[in-house]
């Protein structure tokens, strides 16, 4: 029993050691921003292509000059501050303050691959600003390239519920005005909704996620279909009684639950990184061993631990999808909180459906129903954790 | 990318265009009338339901210089959806409508989309190709009333309006091509936009140094800026210097310009234009940005007059590499026929 135990140890540290590269498309070599709206801050996440860049910036460094590298950096820093500024309609210019600048390869069907520079602004949400409708001026690189132009989206607006940063709304172009020679700001309005409408879509996209993941109800179901079972010297048994298989089966459930909990905590808080890639690939290796471990008990008496554990992983799976929901301390809370109980009701509802699986231990030709099952999910995660792993390294090949 | 993007050539220079010339022996508006109808003639409903629209503005605007992988909204019938014969009588109807001066007008459309099969057999990306350029009828072809002839793909749009049979509007006219360098395709030799290239180049070099100073832009531009979707969007003031202010060997120069944008239509046409843009001339301005060679990456120019406006644009390759022409013309009160 102790080689395929190694074995998977090896796959899991293979997978770990990956590199990945992430890609990001454009519709063509011009400015995107995208806003997020919480509920104590906006963040403006700025995607600025390499090349028109450099010709705006007030001095020309060569060609090749790293932005990244000082002194470029804290001139590029220096540039985006003065070319960006945010005000309530005829109020006072709000501080702001660049979190972050990072670079990226991007590409586009027909400019194909570009450096990009991105830049995450925040603006903190004080007494006296409302951020719902705001005028963003911004005038980087379109000052000196007046062809060039900006895309705003708000990608994000907690109290409107719009969580899913995929479903961006357009708000506008910010563009060189020939008639005037300026860049005029760009006025973003959004209504007000309520935070109750944020929690709810919290909930909503917890719940999709478990209930969409077709990965992880599989998973749930490998990991409870030995809970009536006990090991004898190396094979399971049939079922072992109501008291004993309810018990597991709690047990397991709840160790998987706390584990997967306190991971979506760790994970969104930035406590734990999350290399999105990698922890898909865990996931698959994760019902790997759990379906050999339906199949022949590799740690008989410890699912919970092993629950436990497992349910970290895709704890952080889920995290990875809510990092990108980096808001406000306060909307993180609420989102994650929100998210949580959507996750926890699905499981809920999928662990329920499960309970059919404590009948059917009773049964003789359950062994064999079992091992033939789990050999087929043993194939399914196998097969993923391939397709997984291509498709992480890819990028970094393309 | 809608499913009629294909990646077919209709190699335009191959097509015979006998029948339809036959069928068609007239001149001027009526000859464009009756191959309007050789063109639409045996097309299947659903075609037929996108070659021929009412005639709109809006629809007239849906033009671009991208390919249709980046831009998908044009309006029309693909290349590559015509039968032989329909294509023969398009064909003719482009040499009648854009003239048959080498490397102008019609030749200059077919270099043209032979660079679309060039990127096609040179990068296999999905949505080049000379087949996948969209020919429309916007509002019926007729002797009373408006209608407009919409040409255009990757690198081109042709705008011509007729208005009780006459030529209201030749503009929005985009020519651009990549690669910019001389390629063989499709049997020839092909090198669309040198001849442009060329004229802007010459206008600028015959600029004494102080002229160009003063028609040097601070600004820089890696693209034309009265772009696609983008109408109306002529600076208020103008820059540069005066042709006025120039010798008549340099204003000749700037006709000699002009002329490689406004000899890609008809030639009884564009001579009434071009006597509108001479008389317009002293009030035209030139202006550029980067070098006056137009040979270096994101060199621009532009032609500012009272009613014609032409800007080029020599910026990075996009997919094979060097420098490649973008330019517009467009005449401030005659795009779309003036039609708003």
């Amino acid at each position: 029993m102790r080689s395929p135990r190694r074995c998977a140890g090896l796959l899991l540290a293979a997978v770990l050691l990956m590199v990945w590269r992430p890609l990001h498309a454009h519709p063509m070599p011009n400015t995107q921003i995208a806003v997020w709206i919480g509920a104590g801050g906006m963040y403006f996440d700025i995607a600025v292509p390499g090349p028109e860049l450099r010709l705006a910036l007030p001095r020309e460094w060569p060609r090749d000059a790293d932005l990244l590298a000082e002194p470029q950096r804290a001139a590029v820093l220096r540039y985006f501050d003065a070319h960006f500024l945010v005000q309530a309609a005829a109020g006072p210019p709000q501080p702001h303050h660049i979190q972050s600048l990072t670079r990226w390869q991007a590409s586009d069907p027909d400019a194909g691959y570009y450096e990009e520079l991105r830049l995450r602004i925040l603006v903190p949400i004080r007494v006296g600003f409302e951020p719902r409708g705001f005028e963003l001026h911004y005038d980087a690189i379109i000052h000196q390239v007046p062809n060039h132009f900006a895309l705003v989206t708000v990608n994000v607006d907690f109290r409107n519920g719009q969580l899913d940063a995929t479903r961006a709304r357009e708000v506008g172009v910010i563009r060189y005005d020939f008639s005037r020679n300026l860049t005029p700001p760009l006025v973003v309005s959004t209504a007000p909704g309520n935070l109750w409408r944020g929690l709810r879509a919290a909930i909503v996209l917890g719940f999709h996620h478990v209930a969409s993941g077709f990965d992880h109800l599989l998973f749930l179901a490998t990991l409870l279909i030995v809970a009536p079972l006990r090991s004898n010297d190396g094979r399971w048994s049939l079922f072992q009684g109501w008291r004993y298989s309810m018990r597991r089966f709690l047990g397991i459930s709840l160790a998987f639950t706390a584990g997967h909990s306190l991971a979506l905590l760790a994970g969104t808080w930035g406590w734990l990184p999350v290399p999105r890639n990698a922890v898909e690939i865990l996931i698959a290796a994760s019902i790997l061993l759990a379906a050999l471990h339906a199949m022949r008990p590799l740690w008989p008496g410890r699912e919970w631990l092993i629950a436990a554990g497992f349910g970290t992983v895709h704890g952080l799976a889920f995290a990875a999808s809510l990092a990108g929901l980096a808001l406000d301390p306060w909307t993180r809370l609420l989102t994650v909180s929100g998210f949580n109980l959507g996750v926890e009701m699905a499981q809920l509802a999928a662990m329920g459906a499960a309970v059919p699986l404590l009948f059917a231990s009773r049964w003789r030709w359950f062994h064999a129903m079992r091992v033939t099952g789990m050999l087929a999910v043993a194939l399914l995660a196998l097969w993923w954790m391939v397709e997984r792993t291509r498709l992480a390294v890819l990028p970094a090949i393309g | 990318m809608p499913a009629y993007y294909t990646s077919k050539s209709a190699p335009l220079g191959l097509v015979d265009t006998t029948a339809a010339d036959r069928a068609c022996s007239g001149k001027g508006h009526a000859r464009l009338l009756c191959l309007a109808d050789l063109v639409k003639k045996d097309l299947t409903p659903q075609l037929l339901a996108r070659m021929q629209l009412p005639y709109a503005v809006a629809d007239a605007r849906r033009w671009s210089n991208f390919p249709p992988m980046v831009y998908g909204n044009r309006v029309g019938v693909t290349l590559a959806e015509l039968s032989p014969a329909q294509l023969g009588a398009a064909k003719a109807m482009l040499k009648e409508v854009a003239g048959t001066a080498a490397n102008e007008g019609y030749d200059e459309m077919e270099q043209i989309l032979n660079a679309d099969d060039f990127l096609k057999n040179n990068t296999g990306q999905a949505g080049f190709a000379s087949g996948n350029f969209q020919i429309a009828f916007l509002g019926t072809p007729a002797a009373r009333g408006t209608w407009q002839l919409y040409f255009g793909g990757h690198h081109l749009a042709l705008s011509h309006t007729y208005r009780d049979g006459v030529l209201s509007g030749a503009t929005p006219s985009f020519r651009g091509a990549e690669p910019f360098t001389p390629f063989r395709e499709n049997g020839r030799d092909n090198a669309p936009m040198a001849q442009e290239q060329g004229a802007f180049a010459a206008m600028l070099q015959a600029l004494t140094p102080a002229e160009q100073g003063k028609a040097r832009l601070s600004q820089t531009y890696t693209d034309i800026i009265v772009g696609p979707q983008l109408d109306d969007r002529f600076p208020a003031t103008r820059a540069g210097v005066r042709a006025g202010e120039l010798t008549p060997s340099q204003r000749q120069l700037v006709i000699r310009a002009i002329e490689t944008y406004v000899t890609d239509i008809d030639p009884p046409d564009a001579a009434a234009i071009l006597a509108r843009y001479r008389a317009e001339l002293p009030d035209t301005w030139l202006a550029y940005a980067g070098t006056p060679g137009m040979n270096t990456e994101n060199d621009y120019v532009r032609i500012d007059g009272p009613s014609v406006w032409i800007e080029l644009s020599m910026q990075p390759g996009r997919t094979v590499p060097g420098i490649h022409p973008h330019s517009v013309w467009r005449d401030r009160s005659g795009d779309y026929g003036g039609n708003k």
